[in-house]
């Protein structure tokens, strides 16, 4: 055009040249005035205009060509001439033409993407373009020309970005967090996400773009994690739930800063590791490796370790060791405690346990199992340590188990002893029952180890016995119940006493019967048998064996051989005299009667068999046993008389009576020798055996007795009162009573007594 | 006004208006802005528009009015002044004389739509019209042809050339 323009110029000259007509030629300075100005203005469209560039975009809508623009920082760059699809339609191809100011975007480092209008809860983007339609935008970073470009599928976040400082996360799972998302130091935002993807080696990542001004606050010894858009914390203090942020709650959100001494600055580009919360940030010390029994509740990342009931330190990763039959863990603290932990270091897994020493642990079931830390005293720096698994009294079983002393207990059957059950001495406890099982013999027994400083307690002659779970003892008057321990009340218990004199063995004794109580314990002699005719109210075990009233023995076994109940007992130590050939042995049974009531007590307490001692020096085994109602009658020690009578409705059992006052009683009724006579004998206790003399006459006085009329009437029955009978005696007076009368005396009993019997009134001074 | 005057004007405005010509079609006239939209029109773009949108009559009748009828009537004028002086075909050029100058009455048809456009089309942020620089070159070569044709007078189409008086 502009070329054109001179020519037509010159074309007319020569025509007012030729025509001569110069006068009027000011005319033309219409069409030069009109050339000038379009010329001019020709010109600096084409000088305005800069380089012609292709966008390659996946998809590229609301671009028209002639009428979309390309702006740069706001500022219209361009204007899209053609919109094309390329041969194999996979992508769209836009011609921009440059404006010339803006030709420096036409170099290789220029991203160029279409901005379309963003709605989101998080971000209100591109709004101008709803209304004047999408535009293509470009950042650059400068670099050689270049006219093929390919654009961007996304809006970048920083459309700015010369010098930005970037640093990448790594982790092995990136939690919710997307791009955009806000980088935060201690509450202040300094950056955003710019990428999450994939690294080189296939682990995800993160690229935070961190503001200039706050690049200060990434050290190297930083430590990043993600702000938990919503926690819901359920602790002491109740049910708490923590919101971020909204834009937290959508996008997510990444929390760093650094613990301990701050590190140096941290270069552009430089990677994290990506912690899985705060706390895993927070213990980023030294690394320990803890081996634990087992593994039960530890979860790597999560169960933390406590000091003092304060979180410093979580488990980083649990691996069974099938080598050593343990667990493995890795743990770290917080930096400032990595000073205290050493081999002395005790970590215990602490987790609910309910027992009888009580209920611990119980906030482990809301927070979940954690490793109690106590640190020791003198340990060395180490940075691999043993855990425990188990409460601290299982701890010192261990303990004891290897330096006590284990013996083994026998019985014929453990009820109600377990495993961790007490051993007792004098109301301490100095052992504990490790093991309840068989042994070969098919006899029920105990490991039992007791504690170090009390193995001098056990000797030859300790003897143990099960304590029952509650004792209740109801003796005459008094009813006690005996409690243990209340460990012992659910775990039963084993206690052991030495009796006698202590047997002092060299080679120690590890193995000991378990007696079911302790009078069994107690009751250490050999055996002896007795013979009963009558074996009602014999309970094995729980008869005692009495002398003077006082327990001595133990009924051990109740069997019946043939007619007779024959009873195995033992005697405690110290009363061998009950031993004697010419022990007596009697069962005491309650009886009442309208004489009196005696062995009453044997009603709460049972029947049990009073001893009386023998003088013989010739041990016996085998006694024969008798069955009497009041243990005081027993003693043989009085005066025995027979009495011959004909016939006598009096039985043993009828007391004798001198004056009104019973004296004695009749204990056998037996016939004489030639059938004749019935003979009765007689004991007359020893304080009163000097009334009997030679001539003394015994009557039965037993029944009621009436006179009707002349005639004298005789009820022959049992009285009420006296169902066996009565019988009473009167000595003559001194001139007549004859001498004191011997043991085995016979005497005639008379059926009723005679006139002057009555009026004898000896005086007789007792032998004494 | 001389004759030789006239003859001479006449030339140069239709020498003007052919140059004039070229940044009247290729500048936008106005831009219309839509809600942002800021649309810059040229006179054969705002046909083409019209054409897209299926406006087809219409277009050709914008087509015929506004950008071939300026360029037939400088043609015309030129062909005339081509032939000042020469006896070919003088009732022909009398008879287009006449129609140019009848035309020349709605020649500036185009600027007064323009001008009503500009002046009504201010909507705000929604829409407005304005004129562009396109617009002044157009009328200036409407005007251009409008003088020339007026400054050639009917009696000129009668001279003959100075050569052939002599």
């Amino acid at each position: 055009m502009n070329t054109e323009e001179p020519k037509r110029e010159k074309e007319d000259h020569g025509e007012i040249v030729a025509t001569h007509t110069g006068n009027i030629a000011w005319v033309w300075i219409f069409p030069i005035l009109a050339a000038m100005v379009a010329g001019w203005l020709f010109w600096k469209q084409w000088e305005s205009l800069g380089p012609k560039i292709e966008i390659t975009f996946e998809d590229a809508p609301g671009i028209q060509a002639g009428k979309t623009q390309l702006l740069y920082r706001g500022v219209k760059s361009g204007s899209v001439e053609a919109v094309e699809l390329d041969k194999d339609l996979n992508h769209v191809v836009v011609k921009v033409q440059l404006e010339a100011f803006a030709a420096e975007l036409a170099s290789k480092n220029t991203d160029f993407w279409i901005e379309r209008p963003v709605i989101s809860l998080t971000e209100l983007n591109g709004l101008e373009s709803i209304i004047q339609g999408n535009s293509i935008q470009a950042r650059t970073q400068g670099g050689p020309p270049e006219t093929q470009f390919t654009g961007l599928n996304k809006q970048p976040l920083l459309p700015l970005e010369k010098g930005a400082f970037t640093i990448r996360l790594q982790s092995k799972t990136i939690p919710l967090i997307n791009r955009g998302a806000p980088v935060y130091n201690r509450g202040i935002k300094v950056g955003v996400v710019r990428k999450k993807g994939f690294d080189e080696k296939g682990r995800p990542t993160l690229d935070l773009y961190i503001d200039k001004e706050y690049r200060s606050t990434v050290r190297t010894n930083s430590q990043f994690w993600p702000i938990e858009a919503t926690a819901l914390q359920l602790g002491q203090q109740g049910l708490k739930l923590d919101i971020a942020g909204i834009d937290a709650l959508i996008q997510g959100g990444i929390s760093f800063d650094h613990f301990g001494e701050p590190g140096a600055e941290a270069a552009s580009n430089s990677v994290f590791e990506f912690s899985l919360n705060e706390f895993d940030a927070r213990t980023c010390g030294k690394t320990f490796t803890v081996l634990f029994q087992e593994g039960r509740g530890l979860i790597a990342g999560a169960t933390k370790v406590c000091y003092l009931g304060h979180p410093i330190g979580l488990i980083d990763s649990v691996e069974a060791v099938p080598a050593s039959h343990s667990v493995k863990t890795t743990m770290r603290f917080y930096p400032e405690y990595d000073a205290i932990v050493d081999s002395a270091t005790k970590l215990s897994l602490v987790c609910p346990r309910i027992s009888l020493e009580g209920v611990t642990g119980l906030d482990t079931l809301i927070t979940g199992v954690y490793i109690d830390m106590q640190p020791g005293v003198g340990g060395k720096p180490a940075t691999e340590l043993l855990g425990r698994t188990i409460s601290d009294r299982e701890w010192q079983t261990i303990q004891d188990e290897r330096n006590g002393m284990l013996l083994t207990l026998y019985a014929h059957k453990l009820p109600t002893i377990d495993k961790g059950a007490p051993v007792f001495h004098r109301g301490l406890t100095v052992g504990t029952v490790l093991k309840k099982s068989l042994d070969s013999n098919d006899r029920a027994t105990l490991q039992v180890v007791i504690k170090p400083e009390f193995r001098h307690l056990i000797s030859g002659n300790s003897r143990f016995w099960r304590i029952p779970a509650t004792s209740v003892k109801i003796g005459p008057g008094v009813l006690h119940v005996e409690l243990e321990s209340v460990e012992a009340l659910l775990q039963g218990g084993v206690q052991f006493e030495s009796f006698g004199t202590s047997i002092k063995s060299e080679s120690p004794v590890s193995e000991f019967q378990l007696f079911d109580d302790k009078k069994t314990a107690q009751a250490e002699s050999t055996p002896i048998r007795i013979r009963f005719d009558n074996g009602r109210g014999l309970v094995a075990g729980r008869s005692e064996l009495r002398y003077l009233g006082v327990p001595v023995g133990i009924v051990e076994n109740v069997e019946t051989k043939g007619q007779y109940v024959w009873v195995v007992a033992r005697l405690n130590s110290g009363y061998d005299a009950l031993r004697s050939q010419d022990a007596v042995y009697s069962v005491v049974r309650p009886n009442i009667s309208l004489q009196g009531i005696t062995g009453l007590e044997t009603l709460v307490s049972g029947v049990y068999i009073e001893c009386t001692p023998g003088s013989s020096k010739k041990m016996a085994t085998s006694f024969v046993g008798k069955t009497t109602f009041d243990s005081e009658e027993i003693t043989p020690t009085g005066l025995s008389v027979k009495l011959k009578a004909e016939g006598s409705p009096i039985n043993p059992g009828a007391s004798i009576y001198y004056r009104g006052i019973s004296v004695g009683r009749i204990t056998e009724k037996t016939l004489s020798m030639d059938g004749r006579d019935v003979l009765l004998t007689g004991v007359i206790n020893r304080k009163y055996s000097h009334l009997v003399h030679e001539n003394t006459k015994f009557w039965d006085a037993s029944g009621l007795k009436a006179t009707v009329g002349f005639l004298k009437f005789r009820i022959q029955t049992g009285s009420v009162i006296a169902p066996d009978g009565q019988v009473c005696f009167a000595t003559p007076d001194n001139a007549a009573m004859g001498p004191a009368s011997n043991d085995g005396d016979t005497f005639t009993l008379y059926s009723e007594p005679q006139a002057d019997w009555a009026k004898w009134n000896p005086s007789i001074p007792t032998k004494e | 006004m001389s004759p030789r005057l006239r003859l001479q004007l006449a030339r140069a405005l239709v020498v003007t208006g052919f140059i004039l010509y070229l940044p009247a079609n290729l500048l936008p006239v106005m831009t219309i802005t839509i809600t942002g939209v800021v649309e810059p029109l040229t006179v054969m773009g705002g046909v083409q528009e019209l054409y897209h949108t299926g406006l087809v009559p219409v277009a050709g009748i914008v087509f015929l009015a506004s950008g071939v009828l300026p360029v037939v009537k400088l043609l015309i004028m030129a062909w005339m002044l081509a032939l000042h002086g020469s006896d070919q075909s003088r009732p022909l050029r009398m008879a287009l004389h006449a129609f140019l100058l009848k035309i020349g009455t709605w020649a500036m048809i185009d600027i007064f739509l323009l001008s009503i456009l500009t002046a009504v089309g201010q909507l705000g942020i929604l829409a407005s019209v304005r004129a562009e620089p396109g617009a002044l070159f157009y009328s200036a070569l409407l005007v251009c042809s409008i003088l020339a044709v007026d400054i050639y007078k009917p009696y000129m189409i009668w001279q003959d050339s100075p050569k052939k008086a002599q």
